[in-house]
């Protein structure tokens, strides 16, 4: 196939690729531990960083942008934590504020730079739905650099962030620094998420972290074979994304990437449940697999 | 005039989110609030592409249906899939969303709305949209769906007050009594729907959220009862309206964002000043 000689559309999946497996194993981390929307939060959070970097440096270089948008995300985490800790605002009410202020605040400030007379502003509003087909080679390198980190922590401190998310009593009784492992996982997320900017964008970023996780669900309930089956969902779904959005013109890969993650887990719902119906009668626990898959 | 339609339609705008927003962070719904903004698109482009038109009566209507279809949804998903609840509502709303995204691209030029409209709205653009009946000049077609919309909420609201109240603190109790909660539960659905409908035009379809949460927790913090939490949220989307006019006509930046951004500086203001006295 002649796609595949194609320099640009090899960059371009290389990045959807790694994107959709760090984002589909570290948001599966997120989601297990019951904060499935916290990185739909700190996506939103990101834009008002990176819009205020543009405007004090007018430069959209990639360094320049992890790091702005990696401190708004981190400011915006602690302000959830202000509001739920500080006052009797509840913590869905303050996860919606701090989403939909952030946002406001990166729209505000996007609007007044397109308003404005600054160079180099025509890459910023891409932000917001991603474009994956704008990306070169130096992008690509980053988007390589931060996800080996974002795996390798993962790998790391598999079992000590599994003992932590999922009895964190037992972990603090070992004397593991709980609130130290917090953090650096709250970390890695915004990196997670920084590189999803570009590529999904800051409103679909949730769905790259959440629905892969949700699809390995059906088929697993063991944590590393979830992980595993999760990046595989994200690879399928890029790929197939990457392939639609460069044969089409005008086709935002991040809407379609989240298009066919939708599809794969109505499918892995459909045929799970026809399993069970069948085989209710030779394997009683097939029916029940998927109620009892709460981690 | 131009300033006045446009001040006096985001107001109206408010109003509503203010006031639907307020029950919805009495039920610990706020994030449904935001699931259903983003999902109402999906309702406006299909009514756009299956009609090829948007009459106020098509687009209600269609926006209602997908609403209601993201809480029935993530609800089903929820119980019936290993999900949690806020997994199966992140997926159905994404998803609603990612669609409406890609039927606008696909079918570009049939729906004339484009990711400029869904993120900011058009807000100076209302005066130029009139209703227009025999020839008559009748005003924004904004206004009017906004008025509409309103009208709907308070009706709404002011019978089922009493009702609203008891499911939103004693679901329990509501229950025993014979209270069909999940009735309540659908009908405050379906005033969101219709509420971020409404807002799609003059604050795009994300910022809707920022009206209906921001104010309305501002008013948490200090009101003391249901009815004050509501008018007080309406007092600060109001002001919210005013100061992010005024913030929006000195920095040259779009409409809708600096309103949000103004209710998100009243809210801090209010936690400062509640801070200062609360140490007095």
């Amino acid at each position: 196939m002649s796609l595949w000689q194609d320099a640009n559309f090899i960059w371009v999946l290389t990045g959807t690729l790694l994107l959709g497996v760090s984002a589909a194993t570290i948001g599966g981390m997120a989601v297990l531990r019951q904060r499935a929307l916290i990185g739909d939060v700190l996506a939103h959070a990101a834009l008002p960083g990176i819009m205020m970097a543009f405007i004090l440096f007018e430069s959209t270089q990639p360094g320049l942008v992890v790091f702005s948008a990696l401190l708004s995300s981190l400011l915006g985490y602690y302000a959830i934590q202000f509001l739920t800790q500080q006052t009797k605002i509840k913590t869905d009410t303050a996860m919606a504020v701090v989403l939909s202020l952030f946002f406001a605040v990166g729209l505000m400030l996007l609007s007044f730079i397109q308003n404005s007379t600054m160079e180099n502003k025509s890459g910023l509003d891409k932000l917001l739905f991603g474009q994956a087909a704008a990306m070169n080679a130096n992008d690509v390198n980053w988007l390589i650099v931060i996800t080996l980190l974002a795996l390798s922590y993962l790998v790391i401190v598999f079992h000590k962030l599994r003992l932590i998310s999922f009895d964190p009593t037992y972990a603090q009784s070992l004397g593991l620094k709980v609130k130290r492992y917090e953090l650096s996982f709250a970390l890695v997320l915004v990196f997670t998420i920084v590189i999803g900017l570009q590529i999904v964008g800051v409103i679909l970023m949730a769905a790259a972290l959440l629905i892969p996780i949700s699809i390995a669900r059906f088929w697993s309930q063991s944590l590393p074979v979830l992980l595993w089956l999760a990046a595989l969902f994200a690879m399928i779904s890029a790929l197939i994304s990457t392939q639609l959005s460069m044969q089409i013109a005008n086709m935002p890969t991040g809407p379609w990437m989240v298009v066919i993650l939708g599809v794969l887990f109505a499918l892995s719902w459909a045929l799970r449940w026809a399993l069970s119906r069948g085989w209710v009668s030779t394997k009683k626990h097939a029916q029940t697999a998927g109620n009892q898959a709460d981690v | 005039m131009y300033e006045f339609w446009i001040l006096i339609t985001a107001s109206l705008v408010a109003t509503s989110c203010a006031l639907v927003g307020s029950l919805l962070i009495l039920r610990r719904m706020a994030l449904l609030g935001d699931a259903i903004s983003h999902s109402v698109l999906l309702g406006i482009v299909l009514v756009y592409l299956i009609f090829q038109q948007a009459s106020i009566a098509w687009m209600l209507s269609g926006a209602v249906l997908v609403g209601l279809l993201t809480a029935w949804l993530s609800q089903f998903i929820h119980q019936k899939a290993p999900l949690a609840k806020d997994a199966s509502l992140g997926l159905v709303f994404t998803w609603f969303f990612a669609l409406a995204i890609v039927l606008i691209a696909l079918y570009a030029d049939h729906v004339h709305l484009d990711h400029e409209h869904v993120l900011f709205g058009e807000m100076a653009f209302i005066p130029f949209n009139p209703l227009i009946i025999d020839g008559q000049n009748f005003g924004p077609h904004a206004f009017w769906l906004a008025g509409l919309v309103l009208l709907i909420n308070l009706i709404v609201l002011g019978i089922g007050y009493q009702r609203f109240k008891l499911t939103s603190f004693h679901p329990a109790l509501a229950t025993s009594l014979g209270i069909q909660t999940a009735v309540w539960h659908y009908l405050l659905m379906t005033l969101v729907s219709v509420t971020a409908v409404a807002s799609f035009d003059v604050v795009g379809s994300i910022l809707v959220v920022a009206l209906m949460v921001i104010p309305a927790a501002t008013a948490y913090l200090l009101a003391k009862s249901l009815k004050q939490i509501m008018l007080i949220s309406v007092l600060y989307a109001q002001a919210a309206v005013l100061i992010g006019f005024g913030l929006a006509w000195w920095l040259d930046s779009a409409l809708s964002a600096s309103m949000a951004v103004a209710a998100g500086l009243l809210l801090l203001i209010t936690l400062v000043v509640k801070t200062i006295t609360k140490k007095n």
